[in-house]
């Protein structure tokens, strides 16, 4: 290889993480102005809530498989939640594990005789269940078919205009489906919204109410309360500045069931079920030339449990890489699509360069500049430099997600909270980070060879739900 | 093989250079305001501390009548955390503890504070302003809040309306109402949350004005006597029936009749309505207010196509009060289709669960 491809082929590396870094660090002074904008908005918190029946009636769905550690204590915080009209639709996707037994005894459940209304086809649903103490609870049990298949089964029987989906093992705030609902109460045309997905181990819950918020001792899951704090609060909120989000997490969104009936549902050939419907709802509504209104609501929260070994955040990331990248491609009609706007012109080709191709380009070039400072096409300085950026601009990202999170909501009140927030925001990056790209290049890789993956291969503890 | 990029000469090295230094430089100005931020938030809490121990047995006093004409001064960083907690309070009393609280505002100087908070560039400041003068009933803020109430901002200019309509909802409801009706960004849950206060106020506004309403407006405002249970006239929404096919307005017109008997014969030609969306709703209706003469149209709509009109059907039928003794079984009986007599199986159901 010619010495002048080489300095190229450097310098695109540099400009790649310069430009990555950049988008970034645009988006996080997005979420600043909107995060000033929403903490002066604060003193309306105090205003008394009173129901005026024109709040949107909504029904949560909760897939669950073989959740039987924290099904119970997630439907029971699901049933206080502060909301005029909701029901609760549990689907047990044919769990393998205690799943339906300690529902139908916690719940006192009995068969119900349902005739659906849905269209969407699933897998076939057995029985569906009603509890004798709580009017607003349902169950389905159906064969196994994934977490979209059950999400179908779910919407199918749904009562309400809108429905919430949320992971079996996590705990909403009680205040979260009145925020959540907000914007579909301000703009008609507004077809999804998100909330924040916080990291719940180190939490205590008791009687389905988080009741401590703390850091948890597992040092992956320390890893994880960062990651996560800068993906929500300046990935996502920024995206929503300019309705261009692609993605809204799966363990708490909230839908206009109606028109994610007519898009045809969650898509079950997926992993990233949530990620797919939500760019192919971009991407149907604008091609119809129908307005497709998407946004964040920071303040709304979910907690859930995130993974504490090695091989189950390894597999996580995974799924999600194939996901993101089922996503992408089975919906590039948005790409630069006439009627794209803000999601097909900047989100979906941001999400292609950075996210979609960025583990090969990323790995690729900490591997490229070692073997090119090895053989000494590139020298040590230029190496050094490359991982100075690369680094400096990674604490950066973190601890800024760290300086929202201060700005706007305090959760981890105490100051040693902030202190080893602040040390995993820096040393995340010497190898973490890394280590994450490298899972999600086997996520691409899975993808381009087509192998199969499945959900629920997450291991729940549950313990926070114990304390 | 040579290094090519040997040092910081190469500008692309340089500028990767400036960048990481720029972004610790960052760093350090971004962990320099986190520890600010907390330890701001630590004083302010402090702050709130000293002034609850003094402050809040004052305000309670205050609320229950006891003379508090001779206050202790409020100091400068105190008077934020003041007007803050008095409007929490205010929010959560009503009767003669309102008025009291008042009282207690005025021998503060709360009002001229308020006043000029109005005019700051500060949100927080402008919406706690706000909430002052509404619960205070302060009248001479009333141009400067038509003001804000008619600004761009879709959270202050609302909370202006509050305010007009705590102040004297009988002037504020006229003036303010095409923005009611036509302003998307205000929330429609807030303005019938503060329209509340109000209705007997709302309820006459919109008697005089609803045939005069078209489109979305119209639609927000059958939404709104909808939330409020207002009573319009039969032979208004009759009138707007009949020069109006919107699928939605119908929908809320039928809504509206559950409380408006006379409409009954109305309510019955929609029934055969092409929208499965107004049959549904029309039988849904004809459930509440229809007569026993309804029945046989209502056992039709069983076989009606779309699945949400038969169950409105079957539940309307499930709940008319004609068919309770005896009635409802014998015309189940006579049922032959499976997945009608499943549908009331289902319907009889959800009624044990919500008994």
């Amino acid at each position: 290889m010619s010495q002048e491809v080489i300095s190229w082929i450097t310098r695109i590396i540099l400009c790649y993480f310069l430009l990555l870094n950049i988008g970034y660090i645009t988006l996080t002074l997005l979420s600043v102005v909107s995060l000033v904008r929403k903490n002066q908005e604060k003193v309306l918190e105090d205003l008394p809530k009173i129901f005026t029946e024109l709040e949107l009636p909504i029904s949560i769905l909760v897939p669950a498989f073989n959740e039987e550690a924290t099904i119970v204590a997630s439907v029971q915080s699901m049933l206080q939640l502060q909301y005029s009209d909701y029901e609760i639709i549990v689907i047990n996707d044919g769990s393998r594990d205690a799943t339906l037994d300690v529902l139908i005894q916690a719940f006192d459940l009995v068969n119900f005789p349902v005739t659906s209304a849905g269209t969407i086809p699933t897998k076939k649903v057995q029985q569906v269940y009603r509890s004798t103490h709580y009017a607003n609870l349902r169950i389905i049990d159906k064969v196994n078919g994934g977490k979209a298949d059950s999400l179908n089964a779910g919407i199918n029987i749904a009562r309400h205009p809108l429905f919430c989906a949320v992971d079996a093992d996590s705990i909403l705030d009680r205040m979260g489906l009145q925020k959540l609902v907000t914007p579909f109460l301000r703009k008609p045309d507004m077809v999804v919204t998100g909330g924040t997905i916080r990291v719940a181990n180190g939490c205590q819950v008791k009687n389905g109410y988080l009741t401590h918020v703390g850091l948890p001792s597992n040092p992956w899951a320390l890893l994880q309360v960062v990651e996560y704090l800068r993906a929500f609060l300046f990935g996502r909120l920024g995206w929503s500045q300019f309705n261009a989000m692609l993605i809204i997490s799966g363990a708490f969104g909230l839908f206009k069931t109606q028109t994610v009936i007519e898009v045809g549902g969650y898509k079950t050939q997926t992993i990233g079920e949530d990620m797919e419907l939500v760019v192919r709802l971009h991407r149907t509504l604008r091609q119809q030339g129908r307005a497709c209104l998407i946004e964040f609501v920071v303040d709304s929260v979910c907690w859930t449990e995130v993974p504490e070994d090695m091989t189950t955040l390894r597999n996580q990331r995974i799924r999600w890489q194939r996901g993101l990248c089922e996503s992408l491609t089975s919906n590039w009609g948005l790409m630069l699509s006439r009627n794209g706007g803000a999601p097909g012109w900047i989100a979906f080709p941001f999400m292609v360069v950075f996210e979609w191709l960025g583990p090969l380009v990323e790995l690729g070039g900490y591997i490229f500049m070692g073997v090119a400072v090895f053989y000494g096409a590139v020298s040590w300085t230029a190496f050094m430099v490359f991982l100075h950026v690369a680094i400096s601009l990674g604490i950066l990202l973190s601890v800024m997600g760290l300086m929202l999170e201060e700005i706007s909501f305090h959760i981890y009140q105490k100051p040693w909270h902030l202190a080893v927030l602040g040390l995993v925001a820096v040393l995340e990056n010497f190898g973490y980070r890394q280590l994450n790209t490298y899972w999600r290049l086997l996520g691409l890789y899975r993808w381009a060879v087509n192998k199969e993956s499945h959900w629920g291969a997450m291991r729940r503890k549950g313990s926070w739900q114990k304390k | 093989m040579g290094s090519v990029l040997q040092d910081l000469t190469d500008p692309y090295i340089n500028l990767a250079f400036i960048a990481g230094n720029l972004a610790l430089v960052l760093v350090l100005v971004v962990v320099f305001l986190i520890i600010v931020f907390r330890l701001r938030l630590i004083i302010a809490l402090r702050r709130e501390v000293i002034f609850n121990a003094l402050w809040r047995p004052l305000l309670a006093q205050s609320m229950l009548g006891v003379n508090t004409a001779t206050l202790p001064k409020l100091r400068r960083y105190e008077r934020l955390i003041m007007i803050k907690a008095w409007n929490r309070t205010q929010e959560t009393v009503t009767g003669d503890a309102t008025a009291c609280l008042n009282d207690f505002a005025l021998n503060l100087s709360l009002d001229v504070l308020a006043r000029k908070m109005l005019l700051r560039t500060n949100r927080s400041e402008q919406l706690m302003a706000i909430f002052t003068l509404g619960n205070l009933r302060d009248k001479s803020s009333w141009a400067e809040l038509i003001a804000v109430a008619r600004s761009k901002n879709p959270v202050t200019s609302l909370t202006a309306v509050r305010a007009l309509v705590q102040i004297d909802a009988a002037s504020a409801i006229p003036e303010l109402m095409d923005s009611m009706l036509n302003r998307y960004d205000w929330e429609i849950q807030r303005i019938a949350q503060m329209l509340k206060l109000a209705k007997p106020e709302f309820e006459r506004c919109l008697n005089m004005n609803l045939i005069d309403l078209h489109g979305t407006g119209l639609l927000r405002a059958l939404h709104l006597a909808d939330a409020l249970h207002l009573r319009l006239s039969s032979s208004m929404l009759m009138e707007i029936t009949r020069s109006n096919d919107s699928v939605a307005v119908l929908v809320q017109i039928l809504k509206l009749a559950q409380l408006t008997p006379d409409f009954l014969i109305y309510a019955r030609s929609y029934l055969q309505h092409a929208d499965a969306l107004v049959r549904a709703q029309a039988s849904q209706t004809m459930g509440l207010i229809g007569e026993e003469c309804d029945i046989p149209a209502l056992a039709q709509m069983l076989s009606d196509e779309m699945w949400s009109v038969r169950y409105q059907a079957a539940l309307a039928l499930v709940q008319f009060p004609a068919l309770k003794s005896g009635g409802l079984e014998g015309l189940i009986q006579k049922i032959s289709d499976p997945k009608t007599l499943q549908l009331f199986h289902q319907i009889q159901s959800e009624k044990k669960s919500y008994q």
